[in-house]
């Protein structure tokens, strides 16, 4: 999609809670997508680095000020209960899209006046699919504490396990699929000798949009790191804490570095909940799984460079007083 | 109260729910009671929850000259009153778990008691009840033990003193108590070369005083 905005194809877009300039790969790249984009509509309950890019920013409302139903991984249809009203010009993503529905003369296929109408769509939508929510209702949810899917009827008790009698294939049986190793797209060599692979820490979520505004959180991780192993970090004179500069050939970002033996030797991790100079995923590779169209997050060639204090960039407020610090030292 | 906590820090899979759990119970305020820490993140990622031990003789009320620390009837070690406590923070330098802390905004110490206002009613407390793994377990001894085959361990020796635990850690050992100092009794500051260090200021003086702790 990010390369269709590239070439043109695509001109406009309108997205829902979903920070890209942190999230996806490769962001130099995303960053030219969104700049050229002839419009550009961000809906989200905070401030976002995707949405600094948008020419039109509405607030959206966070999970604790809407009601619905989620459907979690155990395959369990939960009830979210609305805990407090938007605040000011807030309003539900559902809403929104409604709204902008009407507007653009489009109100019959959007008929909703509130989300349990949406849902009730949903049981209709769903029965006799894979994935059916025939029998699930709001008042069910409550009473049973949740009830997993598929659940075709009123009487159905829901179906806490799949596949305990047969799998949906004719036979009833499951089919393995041998699949043959091809690797990464991109391989480690001389120039980029290390596999480079992204990932999470317990502290952050997501694109860390919500949790890089709690303090308690922040305390325990306030930015990413990179963690390399011990004899690597041995061949390149690195000590622990020490900032160093990661490069791919898409981009590159300067970490404090963590030596830990939990690494391989030929790998480093840095977290990617931040964004701008802090995002791993300005190094990351766009390249897609043929099959699935995931990212690769988890493997490109990088290497690390040592750099000198002065060459620190200065980032946002809270780093401020100790990389001028440094650069006023002039080291 | 039956019902003690088993920790068993090989279960403990660092995700911090225990901590999320404690930090939502109104009683102390948003901070959280709990701790996780990385035993060595050099090393290891392995983590290990801390509560409270809630000891026999507890060191953190021994030590506090306004009396404001209480075990109560169930052996649970209490937060100090807060009319009482003096912010001398004694408590907070004595226990050798490291447990009480300070909260310099409300001039207060302030602990795991292992939710009290629950455990006396019944109902486990807030950590034992999030833990996904079994890390973190509340139950009678007879209930929880067998499950396990670990061992309950609620003897620590610290140097020549020997601190008896309400709560149980659960260990992969033969042993009957687990040794701070690796070698039982304590014989001086051992360095990581093997060699003989020098001893420390604390442990002249209370050789000196003849003291042993107590003092």
């Amino acid at each position: 999609m990010f390369q269709k905005m590239r070439e043109g194809e695509i001109r406009g877009l309108m997205s829902v809670c979903n920070n890209v300039m942190v999230s996806l790969p490769d962001t130099n790249k995303v960053r030219e997508s969104l700049e050229g984009l002839d419009f550009y509509v961000c809906i989200d309950f905070f401030m976002s680095e995707s949405a600094r890019y948008a020419d039109v920013v509405l607030p959206g409302t966070a999970w604790s000020e809407d009601e619905g139903v989620t459907t979690n991984g155990e395959g369990r249809v939960l009830k979210i209960n609305k805990a407090s009203e938007p605040p000011g010009e807030a309003k539900p993503d559902w809403w929104i899209v409604q709204q902008l529905a009407k507007r653009l003369g489009r109100e019959k296929f959007f008929p909703y006046t509130s989300t349990r109408e949406m849902f009730e769509e949903l049981r209709e939508a769903s029965r006799g699919g894979t994935a059916d929510y025939g029998g699930i209702s709001w008042e069910r949810i409550e009473r049973e504490n949740g009830v997993f899917w598929p659940c075709p009827t009123d009487d159905h008790p829901g179906t806490p396990r799949l596949f305990e009698e047969r799998f949906y294939h004719p036979d009833g049986r499951a089919k393995f699929h041998a699949i043959e190793y091809k690797g990464a797209a991109e391989k480690p060599d001389g120039e980029y000798p290390l596999i480079l692979t992204s990932g999470r820490v317990v502290f952050q979520y997501l694109s860390g949009n919500q949790t890089r505004r709690i303090k308690f959180l922040v305390d325990q991780c306030p930015e990413p790191y990179v963690e390399i192993h011990p004899d690597t970090a041995r061949e390149m004179q690195i000590r622990d804490g020490e900032r160093v500069k990661v490069l791919s050939r898409r981009g590159d970002g300067i970490f404090p570095a963590l030596i830990v033996k939990t690494i391989r030797p030929d790998t480093i991790f840095i977290p990617y909940h931040w964004g701008e100079q802090l995002a791993v995923n300005q190094l990351t590779n766009p390249a897609l799984d043929p099959i699935s169209k995931i990212p690769e997050f988890k493997a490109c060639a990088a290497r690390i460079e040592k750099i000198h204090s002065r060459e620190l960039p200065i980032l946002g407020q809270g780093r401020q007083g100790v990389s001028q610090n440094e650069v006023q030292k002039g080291k | 109260m039956k019902e003690t906590m088993f920790i068993d820090p090989q279960r403990c899979i660092g995700c911090r729910s225990c901590v999320a759990a404690c930090r939502e119970c109104s009683t102390h305020k948003g901070y959280s009671m709990i701790f996780v820490d990385y035993i060595d993140r050099h090393e290891t990622t392995a983590t290990m929850p801390t509560v409270c031990m809630h000891c026999d003789e507890p060191t953190c009320a021994l030590v506090c000259p306004a009396d404001a620390i209480k075990k109560n009837e169930d052996g649970v070690v209490m937060s100090a009153l807060e009319p009482r406590c003096l912010d001398c923070r004694n408590c907070v330098n004595a226990c050798p778990f490291g447990v009480p802390k300070y909260n310099s905004t409300m001039h207060l110490q302030m602990k795991c008691d292992m939710c009290y206002d629950r455990s006396s009613e019944g109902l486990k407390p807030m950590c034992a009840s999030v833990c996904p793994t079994g890390a973190i377990s509340f139950g009678t001894y007879e209930q929880i033990v067998p499950l396990r085959r670990t061992k309950p361990v609620n003897a620590h020796v610290f140097g020549n003193q020997v601190v008896e635990t309400k709560v149980y850690l659960m260990l992969p050992t033969d042993a009957d108590e687990v040794n701070v100092d690796g070698c039982g009794v304590f014989e001086g500051r051992v360095r990581s070369d093997g060699q003989k260090g020098e001893e420390s200021w604390l442990d002249t003086q209370v050789e000196e005083t003849g003291k042993n702790n107590e003092f």
